[in-house]
């Protein structure tokens, strides 16, 4: 096994030490796989934007490690610059901060800032268009305020890529699109997880979304990494996710239920296909 | 006929609506909105408005309380018209509204004060005040929260809160444009399910806009629009007999109604009036 590309050890974050203080990130201890796509999943105030803002060096740790790509964040010295090359982060509502005149301009706002050549500017932001599925031809040119809300919410994350990560963080990737904007997005980040090798890091409430795109989660409750796991696994635990709140996808809330009433289902059960042929099976006395 | 159309508590007749090229800020020219749209709504009904991005929905929504008017065609309330502007402070007190952001319906700094906003803005008696801010935050469930500063709640108690606030008015009709889109899915359960307590116990009417059509399952009525127009309507029982229709106007299928669609497709009688969860796991376990 390869080692892992971001670790945490111990990692604590208290905001506003003292008398008042907030403990949002309690004694985590996380691996994230190179090539993975990690979701981390809790309720508002869980801690999940707080953790992943340690993954680039947003904050540092109060105490504990944060490891990336061998390198520990908290060290003197660290190139906080060259972090964030390696980690990008797309923030909630991202297309909220677009702001140039074209989609280009915005795209190479990253890319010009790093003094890159013009060339190589070009190369990068044509490629992270394409990449998202607004083929430079078509869109370099355009305001990205005539695009659609799930377009330019592309733009905002060809911005991103046009950094060349090896790491992405994504803060509620979609929220506020709608289901084909929602689906759009979702193809389009498998597709650099699979061309780019990137590695995907996931903060997202949606368990659609989550059993969708994610290898691994990780469950945090105030502050606090509760339960990790392939989402198989998590999901088929929906009682206890509702004491943090969450809920599992309907189709497993669907297979809990059916196992709750005495109908014998794996855990492993999660897709739409799996629980078609199972029922079929055991409900062929019932078909007419 | 039926008393639907006998003696509507909303009704829009034939209402169109263009946004001008100065309203869209330089979002490009003007947009045709709602086009020849005739919706009736009954006192105490439980209305979906489905569609997704751009479909007109919240631009319906906005005509329910005169927070837009008709560039033709006419909305009535109560028998009211929405473009009369002096009709237009009673349709409000009729007609509350909640909103997607819960954030940008907050004012005050207390959650009490928040409730009492409206009423103290009206010059209401102190007494009578308190009375109804008790009222509406005990039905809602944030009695609790009522010392607590707004931005500490949660999404779901931000929306709790601006539901209390529009409560807090004894309103008849409480419309909700998207309020669940900013939230997680338990906090949305419990909007949806706080809506449909409102539309049981004061009997209020209820118009819920959503993209989601999970949502929709126990509505009375559910109301499609794409491009502005009304492209499907009936009790969810029909709208949810035609998925392959579903998916053609941008609609994500639950995948418990899609599983069940497939079982019943094999030859697996469910019935057609199970839409939740909870409905299919008993008709599946039975």
């Amino acid at each position: 096994m390869t080692e892992p590309i971001i670790t945490t050890q111990h990692l604590t974050c208290i905001y506003a030490p003292g008398p008042q203080q907030k403990v949002a990130l309690n004694d985590i201890s996380l691996e994230i796989e190179r090539g993975s796509c990690t979701a981390i999943i809790g309720v508002t105030g869980s801690g999940k934007s707080t953790l992943v803002q340690h993954f680039n060096g947003l904050l540092r740790p109060t105490s504990g490690r944060v490891i990336v790509n061998g390198l520990d964040t908290g060290a003197a010295g660290v190139d906080l610059q060259a972090l964030r090359r390696y980690v990008g982060m797309l923030f909630q509502f991202p297309e909220m901060q677009l702001f140039e005149r074209t989609v280009f301009a915005d795209v190479a706002f990253g890319p010009r800032r790093q003094k890159l050549e013009r060339r190589e500017v070009r190369r990068r932001v044509f490629h992270a268009l394409d990449t998202v599925g607004l083929p430079h031809e078509q869109f370099a040119a355009r305001s990205p305020f005539e695009l659609s809300g799930g377009q330019m919410r592309r733009v905002a994350l060809a911005g991103v890529l046009a950094m060349s990560p090896s790491v992405l963080i994504l803060d509620e990737p979609t929220s506020g699109l709608d289901a084909d904007a929602r689906e759009e997005f979702y193809y389009y980040l498998q597709r650099i997880k699979e061309e780019r090798g990137v590695t995907i890091v996931l903060v997202s409430h949606d368990m659609a979304e989550v059993a969708t795109l994610a290898d691994w989660l990780c469950v945090l409750h105030q502050g606090q990494l509760v339960m990790q796991g392939p989402p198989r696994h998590i999901f088929a635990h929906g009682d206890q996710l509702r004491k943090w709140g969450l809920a599992a996808p309907p189709l497993s809330e669907l297979l809990t239920l059916l196992r709750q009433q005495g109908m014998t289902i794996p855990a492993e059960t999660l897709t739409l296909d799996e629980a078609f042929s199972l029922l079929r099976l055991k409900l062929k006395d019932r078909i007419v | 006929m039926d008393d639907r159309h006998a003696n509507p508590f909303i009704d829009m007749q034939r209402v169109s609506y263009v946004y001008t090229p100065q309203q869209r800020q330089g979002h490009g020219g003007q947009v045709q909105a709602l086009r020849d749209i005739n919706l009736r709504v009954r006192q105490g009904e439980y209305v979906v408005v489905l569609g997704h991005n751009g479909s007109g929905k919240s631009t319906l929504a906005r005509h329910c309380n005169a927070l837009l008017t008709p560039t033709s065609g006419r909305v009535l309330v109560a028998g009211m018209d929405t473009s009369d502007r002096t009709m237009q402070r009673a349709i409000r007190d009729k007609v509350g509204m909640i909103f997607q952001n819960p954030d940008n319906q907050i004012i005050a700094t207390v959650v009490e004060d928040d409730v009492a906003w409206a009423l103290t803005m009206r010059g209401l008696p102190a007494a009578l005040i308190r009375e109804r801010v008790e009222e509406a935050m005990e039905v809602v469930g944030i009695s609790d929260l009522r010392e607590r500063a707004p931005q500490q709640l949660s999404g779901g108690q931000k929306q709790r809160l601006a539901i209390a606030g529009v409560l807090a008015l004894r309103p008849q009709c409480i419309v909700a444009d998207e309020a669940t889109a900013q939230l997680d899915p338990l906090s949305r359960r419990e909007i949806v399910a706080l809506l449909h307590k409102l539309n049981r116990e004061p009997g209020l009417t209820v118009i819920q806009v959503t993209h989601l059509l999970e949502e929709a399952a126990l509505a009375e009525r559910i109301v499609i629009l794409q491009q502005g127009q009304i492209v499907m309507e009936g009790p969810p029982t029909d709208i949810f007999s035609d998925l392959e229709r579903l998916r053609r106007l941008k609609l994500a299928i639950p995948e418990p109604i899609e599983l069940a669609a497939r079982l019943r497709e094999a030859g697996l009688p469910l019935a057609p009036d199970a839409l939740t969860v909870e409905a299919l796991a008993r008709e599946m376990a039975r």
